[in-house]
């Protein structure tokens, strides 16, 4: 009789047990040490038991389907097997491996979704991510990318702690570090992420961060799947794996792809973590109106240098067509052979802009890039990459402006929240470890499961009959999870309760907040700051698709609170597109032009207003300050010149620059500044400057900056706890008189 | 010059006699097969009888309220629009807009028999009658006309006078504190006072609105509620803006009358502007509406066949009903509201105190629909856009066009906000699209349901049907003025079109091309190309050029000097106009 897969994995397992032998005891290192030393195939398949299930959970979560996870899995391997040897003075094994798994899977994901034929009548954004894609599995691959994104010393210990489920003790001696020491890292990373990912608007809890992460039980690694691997990975790092071989095609193009642009990873990810910060305008229309600049690789591999020639060249494209001020394509160059050649710490030629003024193609910049790449010992792989990453830091760093590159799924992350819809019941929830039991951590605010009456600290019973007992987190999240408008039953009962209670819930799609008011008065925000006036405080925190929706209820709620006049709070807001700034904009005033955008060929459009006019007749203070994201700033400058709001605060600090968003040919995008806007007034510029200045020393910024953070949060802090606001005190003074003057039939 | 024309009220001598009774008036039957199509409802008889207008089948279907059934049909008309009764309830009045006709039934008990009729002006889409019952009011909507007709003896109404309006009108309100009439847009947001005694147009207001289908006095008397839709000009139509209401939103408005009436104030001040539909559940197409006496208001969404019920005090209700629901009628005690299914062929019995639908009640046996009349049921419907927010009427407004930009993926690009084109006579003006790059109907249909509605894909039958309602909209005739005009400046300017040889890419019978051409326009994505829009129907637009540039057709020559070699001395100019106005 056949075993059954679950035996077989089983049997597997305990023949691989006893074969390795003695490995398995050895530390990581060791371990890796053996395998680029000598070859040593045990030690290879030792680390491949020891960190599979991490990778393969990963992979898994990431990519959902279990034979594109498979591909990835192997991939990482290969890859891993590729680099063995220059891992020797690397940090942790497991949290390099992680790394690199997440980045392939995600790279997969990407890869999936590309439509091979699209029409080309269809936009950018014809399919503009369904509603359905922005699920908790979003949330945990932007958790993933961030965990990505952590310095290693923060990274490791996570990874290791919460992903692997080692001890801590065990874990501080893998690291080589004091436990003590571990443990203060844990926080610090846990802290840092937490501030990351709401930084990008996943408003997940520490806990929630940790209960994803950890718990529950290992992924199974497929037992044929970790021998292929080990197999694969073996005649690879030789060079002789084949895209023939059984099941190798999948994992040989991921494992070269992944291979192909490592050092490109790490600027992608310094750009995505100021691309919140920036405002991106026109990004739509000109990701169709541009083609990616070049052709993608084609079959034969290219080279490594020609890959990154065409990559940097792609980009010269963008900025000669796109920068209102671009430098001349020659200085672009030579500042990117200058940072070759200081990253190889050899001195650059001396006639080095005269030869980059002679590069007139790709191929010729490849050709360039080649006579000052440094041979022999510097050319190994990881100086390659360091010399590849330094070439493209050097171009990026020549353009004036943030110029960034993004990957595509920072792209695409971005403009999910952008678009602001979360499809879910609504909750974050983490492992208890004594019920062994999800725990609902909090139910959000919109979110279905806290209207059913959810409640922190629930356990979660049963999902949809299915006992949760013992249950791994993931899989957990696997049955709440499901499609916009379909219905989920939870049964769930308070730690030390014996009844529990059941709800039915619809999933749906679980907005954040956008737009605040004063305080919070249950489920609703109170917007009116005092009964003894009439002005009411809306706080915008970011803008996007949702914004002007939700300013339109807040109009609502302040007319029912009697509110007549109105304080908008602009300060410290965080994320921000041009568009969705403009449509704010444009529903606060009345037929007006808000703005002029001049873009690189000198082409001046005017943004005009309808007449929504939200708030109409009442008399308007708008705060700001040095903080704001540009898009908002051109916002409160619209108000300032249309006449329609007093300004009062601090100074703000953009200039006015506009940034676009450009499809590059390996499927990320560049960010570039392309215009700048123009103000209506005749003599008004950048920054925006109050009509009332109000100043707020470094205290007082840091505190009214923790305190607007906290107010975004699930369960604002009490209102007792509220910092002096010298600037909204004034705002209100303004606009008493306003209304006194307004009774007074001024 | 302008301006003059429609401001002058023209006395017109009665074009028809009032005829004889029952000439085209046999009895029809509820139980003969036919597609109705509901378009107005009115109440008789304290409440007990109500009276259905039916667009398609040219009846009127009397129903027995306390018996909720259908218990008569009479043939009235060719086309229904609207219907009004005297307040003595013994005479109703039909806008026969098929007909162009006005048609007076007297009303005795539940038998109705045709009394007399009267022609006016092409296209007569609403009746409104002056508080006394002795005159009403029809205007006419692609005449541009308003007519005031004595009603002295009913069964012989006559025409008092002729009034030209700025815009095609359709829904009429009288204000009778002030002794106005306000006469709406049918597809833009632009208000007439109209000053009946006068028989003038005193101002033209313009609101930030467009398909104004519901206007209601509140029972104060001092403001007027309008149910509309706004287009947002800074918003695409991809998907995120959809979703969020910032594209198009559904809207009840409340003005102040007092500022209607004040030619120089703002008629937005002090107003409130209240939004039918929310994220996950848009509110297309409101097609209806009247106010309870305690202030709320009821709103047949007719996109999504469903009826709000609320305010902005207290916030809306929503009841689903069938197909369609345009026309609403409020019971005499406020509590029940009969809403008329237009594609159902059906009117919802509203339980206002419940907030539901308690009865349906069916016209008549129905027949099965054609293609065209499936595709007709789709055009209307707002559910084949993203959440119900918007259906192909709502911009292209029955057909034709809501004469504002859209910033939409037809021409491949956003940023690159277009005027809305007609649809009427589209099925000779292909290819489609700004840029001509559709050259199936079918196609364009397509892109537009999924690119600018987002909604879902239509099966290839629903393209079909859409198709074929799309090909049987004919382009509309000139408004009365231009008819008016010297048959000699219109001969003339045809030889101002044949000179300049406009004919190159304005090429008769229908006065466009298949080609796309470089004519010194340029849209923001720098798309120089365009499809030559047809000109037939040239008198019923309201701007011009692709970014609506050019505000007045005069414009599109003076100012923008469109297609022109050399110089046009302005005599040739106003040819020309006469010419282009008349197509």
């Amino acid at each position: 009789m056949p075993a059954t897969p679950h035996e077989a994995l089983l049997i597997g397992h305990v023949r691989k047990l006893l074969a390795a032998g003695a490995t398995t005891a050895l530390p990581d290192r060791e371990l890796v040490e053996r395998f680029a030393q000598a070859r040593d195939e045990r030690a290879f398949e030792t680390l491949v038991h020891r960190h599979g299930p991490m990778v393969f959970r990963v992979c898994r979560r990431v990519l959902g389907r279990a034979h594109e996870a498979e591909d990835a899995f192997q991939a990482t391997f290969l890859v891993f097997a590729r680099k063995a040897g220059s891992l020797r003075d690397q940090g942790s094994v497991s949290s390099w491996l992680y790394g690199v798994a997440s980045r392939i899977a995600l790279k997969a994901r990407a890869a999936v979704r590309v439509d091979p034929a699209p029409s080309q009548r269809q936009p950018a954004k014809a399919t503009p991510s369904p509603l359905e894609e922005l699920t908790l599995r979003e949330a945990r691959a932007a958790l993933d990318e961030e965990l990505a994104r952590l310095p290693e010393k923060f990274r490791a210990p996570l990874i290791l702690c919460c992903l692997e489920g080692r001890a801590r003790d065990e874990a501080a001696l893998e690291l080589g570090l004091p436990f003590s020491t571990l443990k203060s890292r844990l926080e610090q990373a846990r802290d840092l992420l937490r501030r990351r990912l709401s930084r990008r608007g996943l408003t997940l809890s520490g806990a929630l961060s940790a209960g994803l992460l950890g718990g529950g039980a290992d992924a199974a690694v497929p037992g044929a799947l970790a021998q292929t691997t080990v197999r694969h990975a073996i005649l690879f790092e030789a060079g002789t794996l084949t895209a023939e071989a059984p099941a190798a095609a999948g994992a040989l193009a991921l494992a070269k792809g992944a291979l192909n642009v490592m050092p490109t990873f790490k600027l992608a990810a310094l750009a995505a973590a100021v691309l919140l910060a920036i405002a991106l305008a026109g990004g739509a229309a000109m990701r169709q109106a541009d083609e990616p600049a070049a052709p993608p690789a084609a079959a034969d591999e290219p080279s490594r240098l020609t890959a990154l020639a065409r990559r940097l060249w792609a980009v010269t494209e963008l900025v000669a067509k796109h920068h209102p001020e671009p430098p001349a394509r020659a200085d672009m160059l030579a500042a990117t052979a200058a940072a070759v050649c200081k990253e190889a710490k050899v001195a650059p030629p001396a006639d080095l802009k005269r030869l980059a003024a002679d590069v007139s193609s790709a191929d010729q910049l490849a050709a360039f890039l080649k006579s000052v790449w440094p041979a022999g010992e510097a050319a190994k792989k990881p100086a390659q990459e360091k010399l590849e990453a330094a070439a493209l830091r050097g171009l990026l760093g020549s353009v004036p402006g943030e110029t960034n590159l993004m990957s595509s799924q920072e792209v695409r992350i971005n403009d999910q929240i952008s678009a602001n819809r979360y499809v879910g019941i609504g909750i974050q929830i983490a492992m208890d470890k004594d019920a062994k039991r999800a725990v609902i951590v909090d139910p959000f605010r919109r979110g279905t499961a806290r209207k059913a009456g959810v409640k922190p600290g629930d356990l979660i019973v049963r999902v949809d009959g299915k006992d949760t007992q013992g249950a791994p987190l993931p899989k957990v999240v696997e049955w709440l999870r499901g499609e916009e408008g379909t219905t989920v039953e939870i049964e769930v009962r308070q730690p030390k309760a014996t009844e529990s209670r059941t709800y039915t819930i619809t999933r749906a799609p679980v907005p954040f907040d956008t737009v605040f008011g004063y305080s919070r008065a249950g489920e609703e925000w109170r917007h009116r700051i005092d009964s003894s006036h009439l002005v009411g405080y809306v706080r915008v925190g970011s803008v996007t698709s949702s914004t002007l929706h939700e300013l339109r209820h807040a109009e609502r709620r302040l007319r029912d609170e009697g509110a007549r006049a109105v304080v908008l709070d602009l300060r410290n807001t965080h994320g921000a597109l041009l568009h969705h700034a403009q449509l704010m904009a444009g529903g606060l005033l009345d037929g007006r032009v808000l703005w002029r955008t001049r873009d690189a060929r000198g082409e001046v459009k005017e943004a005009r207003s309808g007449n929504e006019a939200l708030f109409r007749d009442w008399p308007m203070a708008v705060l700001i300050n040095a903080h704001m994201n540009p898009a908002v700033e051109a916002v409160a400058a619209a108000l300032q010149d249309a006449g329609r709001a007093t300004l009062v605060g601090q100074p703000t600090q953009g200039a006015g620059y506009i940034n676009s968003l450009f499809p590059l040919p390996d499927g990320g995008s560049l960010v570039l500044r392309t215009g700048r806007l123009e103000r209506t007034e005749k003599g008004r510029s950048w920054p925006v400057v109050p009509d009332h200045a109000v100043p707020l020393d470094k205290a007082g910024t840091e505190a009214l900056a923790e305190w607007l953070r906290k107010m975004e949060r699930s369960d604002p802090p009490a209102d007792a706890d509220r910092p002096a606001d010298p600037q909204l005190a004034k705002a209100i003074d303004l606009l008493r008189t306003a209304l006194k003057d307004e009774g007074r039939g001024k | 010059m302008r301006t003059r024309w429609f401001l002058a009220a023209v006395l017109v001598p009665a074009v028809a006699l009032a005829v004889a009774h029952l000439q085209r008036g046999p009895k029809a039957s509820p139980r003969e097969p036919r597609l109705r199509r509901p378009a107005a409802l009115a109440l008789a008889d304290g409440g007990k009888l109500l009276l259905a207008a039916n667009r398609r089948s040219g009846t009127v279907t009397v129903i027995d309220t306390g018996l909720s059934r259908a218990v008569a049909e009479v043939t009235v008309g060719r086309g229904l629009a609207d219907l009004a009764a005297t307040p003595d309830g013994r005479w109703l009045l039909a806008a026969d807009e098929a007909g162009h006709e006005l048609v007076v039934l007297g009303r005795e008990g539940k038998d109705l028999r045709v009394a007399g009729r009267l022609k006016v002006p092409p296209y007569p889409v609403s009746v409104r009658l002056a508080p006394d019952g002795g005159r009403c009011f029809v205007a006419s909507l692609w005449a541009r006309q308003l007519t005031v007709v004595d009603l002295a003896s009913p069964s012989k109404p006559s025409g008092r006078a002729t009034i030209d309006l700025p815009f095609a009108p359709r829904l009429q309100l009288f204000l009778p504190k002030a002794g106005k009439l306000l006469v709406a847009d049918s597809h833009g947001g632009q208000l007439a006072v109209i000053d009946p005694e006068g028989g003038k147009v005193e101002s033209v207001r313009s609101l930030p609105a467009h398909n104004i289908r519901g206007l209601a006095l509140s029972h104060s008397g001092e403001s007027v509620l309008l149910a509309h839709q706004i287009l947002n000009r800074l918003s695409t139509t991809a998907r995120d803006d959809i979703h969020w209401g910032n594209l198009l939103t559904n809207n009840l408005r409340t003005v102040s009358v007092a500022s209607l009436l004040d030619a120089k104030a703002d008629p937005l001040r002090g107003g409130v502007l209240d939004y039918l539909g929310d994220v996950g559940g848009g509110a297309a197409d409101p097609s209806g509406l009247v106010v309870r006496p305690d202030g709320s208001a009821v709103v047949a969404l007719g996109g999504v066949g469903e009826v709000a019920v609320g305010g902005p005090a207290s916030g809306w209700r929503r009841v689903p009903v069938e197909s369609r629901p345009t026309a609403v009628a409020l019971s005499p005690d406020g509590r029940t509201a009969y809403v008329a299914n237009t594609f159902a062929d059906s009117v919802s019995v509203l339980d206002l105190s419940a907030n539901k639908a308690a009865r349906t009640i069916r016209l008549g046996e129905r027949a099965t629909p054609a293609a065209s009349d499936r595709g007709e049921e789709l055009f209307y419907d707002g559910r084949l856009s993203h959440d119900g927010w918007l259906s192909c009427h709502s911009c292209h407004t029955d057909g034709h066009s809501n004469g504002l930009l859209n910033d939409n993926f037809s021409d491949g690009t956003f940023g690159t906000p277009k005027r809305v084109l007609s649809l009427l006579g589209v099925k000779d003006t292909g290819p489609w699209a700004w840029d001509g790059g559709m050259a199936d109907l079918k196609a364009q249909v397509r892109a537009s349901v999924e690119t600018t509605m987002r909604g879902r894909k239509l099966s290839a039958a629903q393209e079909e049907d859409l198709a074929a309602y799309l090909r049987t909209l004919a382009p509309p005739p000139p408004p009365a003025c231009a008819a008016r005009r010297d048959p000699g400046a219109a001969e003339r300017g045809q030889r101002v079109f044949r000179e300049q040889a406009c004919a190159v890419c304005h090429a008769p019978p229908s006065y466009t091309t298949a080609k796309a051409y470089d004519v010194g326009l340029r849209d923001e994505a720098g798309k120089r190309a365009f499809n030559p829009p047809s000109l037939r129907g040239l008198s019923q637009g309201r701007h011009f050029l692709h970014d609506s540039r050019a505000v007045t057709l005069r414009d599109v020559f003076a100012r923008h000097r469109h297609g022109l070699k050399g110089d046009l001395p302005g005599a040739d100019l106003d040819d020309l106009l006469a010419f282009l106005e008349s197509l």
